[in-house]
């Protein structure tokens, strides 16, 4: 099999050097628009950092910010706070993560592909809503759980027995959210051991445990390590539930402190935000360096094509009892929430369930919201706009990495790995920093839609090029080949043969990207103007406005979308596998 | 070691059905068939790495495998060694972990372990290459740990699941060669499963020809290829030419059958076939005998395309009545269009009814 490993020559590069042909130039002129994105707000974060002043103004070379920093108590409770909490979830994500693909991937337990469906489903949803369904589920007074609890227990307090303003509440929601997540990149390579590895172990005399732990766990261990390292970096990422929960509770860790430097000041406090910001978005960076660095030379292929196959465990009888732990799980992290805030949003006060005070008022309420209208529509193109620019420029650097031999599409990969370990809050100041600060544009950009989907676009790349590299992998390169070979031009190679092989997964991503838009709140909430507000940025206001209610109303719109979001995916996906 | 009466499906798929057969001790078996003929599931069913629907397995008289009784013995505790398809080496292991892996889990002494390994690397030479990482060898290299890994707690049986295939063709020869002499060598009980009838020829005391899941014929490398009993195990096992003839009786008055052009042929056919009805000779390209003599004996038939194959050639010929045949001699030098005597030795025709 000739798949992958070989590249195309695109035309005059593999041939020497020629004098810069329009290939090579064009290739050129896209790299350095694709670092430009990328680079620019981190840079210029790292050199606003160092200037005594706010974005915009003229200031000299100090170090004022990093001292103004360092003598802020708040900063250091916050880095400390975001450093153990996200030990914390660490710790407890990862063997839920474990639990779930090793169930579902490699054990014959039942409505495996339901189960796996709703867990994917999950990275689809928006933030907002469901850390404002929480907070009604498991809010110390009135909680509904708590409520329940209280009167099953026969307890007599007024408050409790839980919190989801605490640190225990926000372990608890990643622990629901994180792992959904991380399946995607371990349930892979659960998929890729080839169960003939494990029976050669039984043959060899070694039993279900042994082999378990001396052959599945070991060949295991990189990606297991992987996800632990990235667990811990989108934990210390987390901000929506530390705005909305941990706030309230005087809890803030790094990127919640820097939104305070930002918006809960008179005048916004760029020194210390900016300052905290280029610590962790040194401290990330290291991290995932580290994990690439940790993994490169452990990377084991164990797919061997003939013979290959994956043989499920057979459970027994204790499938269904695997059964209910995946369905306890999916339930809580998905359904519950969604029909909470459904509910919610019926109801005459926030949190409060009552059949008599059933009310549609709060959804008139919504839709006479003058802002509701330019939202839907900064929403729709935001997503669209950003989804669709982060698709053409992931194909385009998968195309020149994986296909081509031309120098330096290493370093074009490696600009699309950047995004994930850039945490959004610290993407945001450093984008004010960019185009506030440093770059001078002919026509209005800060504050308009386009900043942000500038800013989306960023976040986006890094899912979008792991998935196009994957998929151009796969496609063997004799295809294209075969095509030049019967007359056709690089043009239409790319156009009849490449393209339409690529579809699927170019609408399927596009999905993705689009959900990811949709549910971005970090990145906007510091960036976003009143001519720019979107849906997510609608829901905080509200929120914060003193109508949760409302919230929950176009809360609860944001998630029928989403699911038809999910919806679309999945079918997509199913006549993709047919 | 005795199977009985197996039965295996997979949903609606019957993958093995009845399937019963003893193996002597020392004895290399072949189950020899085209993919999905149940020879795979056969090998796993023995190996405990699948549950039969019904039927018993034994090994050296202690019973492993018998769903009836309630019996199945997990394939750690049966003592055999298995070589894989794709080899399933360890990636994470070294040569010398992979091989010392079934004494590591039976908790051999470390000393035992070191002298073992050692001697069973010597023997399947690689003991240059003990601390190499499993996934730097090559392909021959990763079966060769594969075999040593089977071969190292000297197992009752030793299951070889296709492990040629994955070979190229002239690694594949030498493997093959090897794998003969070590299993004579240390008078190992072996059964091997394999799509290829060359291997399966060259290598086995017995082999059993399977499809659709039945045994279709039992018996040394000789009996099959000979005497095939069925038109599957025939074509199965060589190239075979067919020709469309009638039973007749012939001029001579003894029985035989007449081909299109005429021709007849003095052969015994089946019992119950009658007089007229149509059979087909069948016989392989070996076996045809060529003579340019055009007046001489034998079938008119007409050179249509030469292959010439290094040392011999392979003729494909045109008879009466539209049937092609291919003739394989060692270099004749025949053009296209030659006419020519075809014949072939009777005792090397069967006839099957239509």
């Amino acid at each position: 099999m000739a798949v992958g490993t070989r590249r195309v020559a695109l035309p005059s590069v593999a041939v020497g050097w020629r004098g810069p042909s329009g290939s090579t130039v064009i290739v050129g002129l896209l790299s350095l628009a694709l670092a430009f994105l990328i680079l620019s707000p981190l840079l210029a974060l790292l050199y606003g950092a160092l200037l005594n002043a706010a974005p915009g103004t003229p200031g000299t070379l100090s170090f004022n910010a990093f001292t103004e920093a360092w003598s802020d108590k708040d900063a250091w409770t916050s880095a400390w706070t975001s450093l153990w909490l996200a030990l914390a979830r660490m710790v407890i994500v990862i063997p839920i993560t474990l639990f779930l693909a090793w169930a579902i991937t490699r054990t014959n337990m039942p409505l495996r592909r339901v189960m796996e469906a709703l867990i994917v489903s999950h990275i689809f949803l928006p933030f907002l809503p469901l850390v404002m369904s929480w907070a009604v589920l498991a809010s110390p007074r009135a909680g509904l759980l708590n409520v329940g609890l209280r009167s099953a227990l026969g307890l007599q307090q007024a408050t409790g027995p839980l919190d989801i303003y605490s640190y225990g509440g926000l372990i608890f929601l990643s622990a629901l959210g994180l792992p959904t997540y991380l399946y995607l990149l371990v349930a892979p390579a659960f998929r890729s051991v080839d169960a003939s590895l494990e029976e050669s172990a039984r043959m060899s005399g070694a039993s279900p445990l042994g082999t378990l732990f001396r052959v599945t766990v070991p060949l295991l261990a990189p990606a297991i390590l992987g996800a632990c390292v990235l667990s811990f970096v989108q934990a210390l990422q987390s901000f929506e539930p530390e705005l909305l929960l941990g706030t309230p509770a005087g809890i803030f860790v790094f990127s919640t402190q820097i939104y305070r430097y930002i918006e809960g000041y008179s005048t916004p406090r760029y020194g210390p935000a900016t300052a905290l910001g280029a610590v962790f978005l040194i401290v990330t960076f290291i991290l995932v360096v580290a994990q690439t660095r940790l993994l490169a030379g452990r990377r084991y292929t164990t797919v061997s094509g003939r013979g290959f196959k994956t043989r499920p465990l057979d459970l027994g009888r204790w499938r269904w009892a695997i059964l209910a732990g995946v369905l306890i799980y999916v339930t809580f992290s998905t359904l519950v929430p969604l029909a909470t805030l459904a509910l919610a949003s019926f109801m005459k006060i926030y949190g409060l369930f009552n059949a008599d005070w059933f009310t549609t008022n709060q959804y008139v309420k919504l839709f006479s919201n003058p802002k509701l209208m330019l939202a839907l529509r900064n929403t729709l193109f935001l997503a669209a706009g950003s989804a669709t620019l982060g698709i053409a420029l992931t194909v385009f650097t998968s195309y020149v990495f994986v296909r081509t031999k031309i120098a330096g599409r290493g370093v074009l990969d490696l600009l699309t790995w950047l995004p994930v370990t850039v945490p959004g809050i610290v993407l945001a100041v450093g984008l004010i920093w960019a185009y506030v600060g440093f770059v001078r544009l002919p026509f209005p950009f800060y504050g308009t839609i386009w900043l942000l989907i500038i800013a989306v676009t960023i976040t986006t790349l890094t899912t979008g090029a792991r998935t196009m590299n994957g998929t151009m992998v796969q496609i063997s390169p004799e295809l294209e080949e075969a095509a030049r070979m019967h007359g056709g031009s690089f043009v239409q190679t790319m156009r009849r043969v490449l393209l339409p092989l690529l579809t699927p997964a170019i609408l399927s991503c596009w999905l993705i990207l689009f959900a990811f838009a949709l549910k971005n709140f970090v990145t906007i909430s510091v960036l976003y103007s009143p001519q720019s507000v979107v849906v997510s940025a609608l829901q905080f206001e509200l929120w914060s406005g003193g109508q949760p209610e409302v919230a929950a109303a176009l809360g609860t719109v944001n998630m029928l979308f989403s699911i038809m979001l999910v919806l679309a995916y999945t079918l997509l996906m199913r006549r993709a596998s047919t | 070691m005795r199977v009985q009466a197996l039965h295996k499906s997979f949903g609606k798929v019957r993958a093995v059905d009845d399937v019963s057969f003893d193996v002597r001790r020392g004895e290399f078996l072949t189950l020899l068939g085209p993919s999905g003929c149940g020879k795979s599931t056969t090998l796993r069913l023995i190996a405990g790495l699948e549950r039969p629907d019904e039927g018993e397995i034994e090994v050296d008289g202690r019973l492993v495998t018998s769903p009836r009784r309630g019996v199945f013995v997990p394939p750690e505790k049966r003592g055999m060694g298995m070589v894989f398809q794709s080899y399933a080496v360890w990636p994470h292991m070294t040569v010398f972990e992979n091989v010392a892996f079934p004494l590591r889990v039976r908790r051999k002494p470390q000393s035992e372990v070191t002298s073992r390994v050692r001697n069973i690397l010597e023997i399947i030479g690689l003991a240059g290459l003990a601390d190499r990482p499993a996934p730097d060898l090559s392909g021959g290299q990763q079966q060769r740990v594969a075999l040593g890994r089977a071969l190292v707690s000297d197992p009752t049986l030793l299951l070889l699941d296709e492990p040629f295939s994955n070979l190229d063709a002239r690694l594949r020869e030498g493997m093959r060669v090897e794998m003969g002499e070590l299993q004579r060598r240390l008078g190992l009980t072996t059964i091997f499963v394999t799509h290829d009838q060359t291997e399966a020829m060259m290598l086995s005391d017995r082999i059993f020809v399977m499809n659709g899941g039945r045994v279709e014929q039992a018996g040394t490398p000789r009996e099959v290829y000979e005497h095939p009993a069925s038109r599957f195990v025939m074509d199965f096992l060589g190239r075979i030419n067919y020709l469309r003839a009638h039973v007749a009786r012939l001029t001579n008055g003894r029985p035989g059958v007449r081909l299109a052009d005429g021709a007849e042929v003095a052969l015994v056919v089946p019992d119950g076939v009658a007089e007229g009805s149509a059979v087909t000779l069948a016989f392989r390209s070996a076996d045809v005998e060529l003579s340019m003599s055009v007046d001489g004996t034998g079938w008119a038939g007409v050179v249509q395309t030469v292959a010439y194959m290094g040392g011999r050639e392979e003729y494909v010929l045109k008879m009466a009545g539209s049937d092609e045949i291919k003739a394989e001699r060692a270099t004749e030098n025949l053009t296209l269009g030659t006419p020519v005597r075809v014949s072939v030795p009777p005792h090397k025709i069967r006839v099957w009814a239509d």
